[in-house]
């Protein structure tokens, strides 16, 4: 196909997909409590009413919470699972990549119950823990994924030359191997957090009695459906974006 | 003390810069380096000569300690380093990537080994990277981010990064394969002019025979994990040992011939005496040493071949002939008057001096 004609059709698309979440992120300034179009004019009062909304606070404490927990533990777990996958030349490579990538594959919902059985066959008190290591069980292979790729491209006479001039291995690990990484590592987090943010399914299989955003707006619509939803889904949107921006801003590769 | 006694203590009067001992180094079934031993003096350049995958950079991880051999020794200025990694030993790598660190600065880069010696303070690291910048022609790019260089200047810096760890023994890896012609004659003449300039010992891996021509006064010709020849260019190129070094290293008429009882048959009805066991031999000769008319001096072969090919190729032209067996012989002749024409199918005499020929036992390797 033409080029000149992709453009405007990839436009259209994008602009398809888009419009329902503009429209939907519009009604949280809408003045009118009903959702509907055009919008009669623009106020901030239901941000204000979202902050009144029972247990707003907590649950969005709760998800920076989570998301913070998740993302530096995924990190930590999926940066050395990457590294023992790429490092190494061992015959378990193979097998060990697909395992750890699993939880990916395998649908939220099955998910959710498993780890609810998991939990209670455990006999664990539901709660944000329970929360914290669901999502890190199943959001590290997004890391594993990333760095493994970084990894391969990454440029192991670097390591030697460093060897070369007298570097120990830890030396070698913090001058030179983390500074080149770091951008991917943080860009990695940034991802998981943001994804971690999102999570409805897993977390309402195991948060028990607590909330987060994505659970107390769920909560919020079983009562019925008013313009303070609208003003969350934005608080989230705006999260993750953000996080997904400056991800995408520290990954993309340099020159 | 006997005589005999002090013959067998008699030690040569400098230590090798490198000695390497019957180094044997397998990658499972695959023998990468087999039974390599090697004597390099110090200012020596030598220049490891071999095919893709014959076990150049094998053998060069060996000496910068990369790798550890299955069995052998290797030693540097007299002690046994075979044990030893790369952080200690006295050698330096250049990298067939470079490796530069891409997040710091050519400074920074070159700084790096001082930094972790840690015997300097930071105004005599500052000098001697300077100085080490200065050798490669780098000194207006020391604040540089090492990402923003050229391919050649990525080299120079390498180099600089090396040489300032002031190397008992300097390694290159196919240093200067990834650079363009033109550059790489250029970085070629640099580093003629740095091993002049420092001395030292420079052990080079390349597959491209001009170049280590061009810089080492010593080239090991490597084939399947094994050094087929350790000599001199001139010694290599005209008195080549194996027939892999002779057809390697330049072009080669090679002979098929039978030893019998110290004369060699060449099939066009010609004799050569050689001493060495019975059996089938090759028998090279460069195409510059065969001339043109008969010889009457005695000294010389001479049989007659139909010219079928001739090709000008500016300093020289290059004539194939075909023997009276129909065995083809390349001659290139660079004393031609201007314009001289032969034409095809002309019958002419080709003859070549013994001494020019090599004779390789066939069952050897
Ligand atoms: N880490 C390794 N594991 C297994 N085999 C290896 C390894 N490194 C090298 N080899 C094999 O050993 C042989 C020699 O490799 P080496 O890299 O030394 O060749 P080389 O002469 O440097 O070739 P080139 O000119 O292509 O760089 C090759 O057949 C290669 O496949
Ligand atoms: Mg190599």
């Amino acid at each position: 196909m033409n080029s000149r004609l992709l453009a405007p059709l990839g436009v259209t698309i994008g602009l398809f997909m888009i419009a329902p979440l503009l429209v939907m992120l519009l009604f949280a300034f809408s003045s009118s409590s009903l959702l509907k179009l055009p919008i009669e004019g623009l106020t901030l009062h239901w941000f204000a009413a979202l902050t009144e909304t029972q247990g707003f606070y907590p649950s969005l404490v709760n998800s920076l919470l989570i998301a913070l927990t998740v993302g530096a533990a995924s990190t930590v777990i999926g940066t050395l699972a990457a590294f023992g996958l790429t490092a190494g030349r061992h015959r378990l490579r193979n097998v060990s990549m697909p395992v750890l990538v699993l939880p990916l594959l395998v649908p939220p919902l099955v998910l959710g119950i498993v780890f609810l059985s998991y939990f209670s066959g455990l006999g664990f008190r539901l709660g944000l823990h329970t929360t914290i290591i669901a999502q890190t069980v199943t959001l590290q292979p997004i890391v594993i994924l990333i760095l493994a790729s970084r990894l391969a491209g990454f440029d192991w006479a670097t390591v030697d030359s460093a060897r070369d001039l007298g570097a120990a291995p830890w030396r070698i690990f913090i001058d030179i191997i983390f500074p080149i990484i770091r951008p991917t590592i943080l860009g990695a987090a940034l991802i998981v957090m943001a994804l971690s943010l999102d999570d409805f399914i897993i977390t309402i299989f195991t948060i028990g009695g607590e909330n987060t955003l994505p659970t107390l707006l769920w909560g919020m619509m079983r009562k019925g459906v008013d313009p303070r939803m609208n003003a969350c889904a934005f608080i989230l949107v705006s999260l993750t974006l953000l996080m997904g921006g400056l991800a995408l801003r520290l990954t993309r590769t340099r020159n | 003390m006997s005589y005999v006694a002090a013959m067998t203590e008699f030690q040569p009067l400098t230590t090798p810069a490198v000695r390497l001992s019957a180094l044997r180094l397998s990658f499972g079934a695959h023998l990468a380096v087999d039974d390599v031993s090697l004597d390099i003096l110090p200012g020596d350049f030598v220049a490891i000569l071999g095919p893709s995958g014959c076990g150049k950079t094998t053998l060069l991880r060996l000496l910068g300690g990369f790798l550890t051999p299955d069995q052998g020794t290797i030693e540097i200025d007299g002690a046994d380093v075979t044990s030893q990694g790369p952080e200690r030993r006295p050698t330096n790598t250049v990298f067939q990537g470079y490796g530069l660190f891409p997040h710091m600065t050519v400074r920074q880069n070159v700084s790096y080994g001082l930094k972790i010696a840690g015997r300097s303070t930071p105004a005599e690291i500052r000098d001697q990277v300077d100085q080490a910048l200065g050798l490669v022609r780098m000194n207006d790019f020391a604040e540089r981010n090492s990402r923003a260089l050229s391919g050649g200047q990525q080299q120079r810096v390498a180099l600089a990064r090396a040489l300032v760890m002031r190397p008992h023994v300097l390694l290159l890896d196919e240093s200067l394969a990834a650079l363009d012609l033109k550059l790489r004659h250029q970085m070629q003449d640099e580093l003629r002019r740095i091993h002049r300039e420092i001395g030292g010992t420079f052990v080079f891996v390349t597959h491209d025979q001009n170049e280590a021509f061009f810089l080492a006064n010593k080239v090991a010709v490597m084939n399947k994990g094994r050094i087929e020849q350790f000599a001199a260019p001139s010694d290599i190129y005209h008195r080549p040992s194996t027939r892999f070094v002779a057809t390697f290293v330049g072009e080669a008429n090679v002979i098929e011939g039978r030893r019998e009882n110290g004369t060699v048959m060449i099939g066009d009805g010609q004799f050569l005496a050689s001493s060495g066991p019975d059996g089938p031999v090759e028998i090279m000769i460069r195409p510059e040493d065969i001339r043109l008319g008969k010889d009457v001096s005695g000294a010389a072969m001479t049989l007659r071949a139909t010219l079928i090919d001739q090709v000008f190729q500016g300093s020289f032209l290059k004539l194939t002939f075909a023997g009276e067996s129909g065995r083809h012989y390349v001659a290139t002749l660079n004393d031609e008057p201007r314009g001289t024409a032969r034409a095809l199918g002309e019958k002419l005499d080709l003859s070549w001096d013994i001494g020019r020929m090599r004779v390789f036992d066939k069952g050897a390797a």
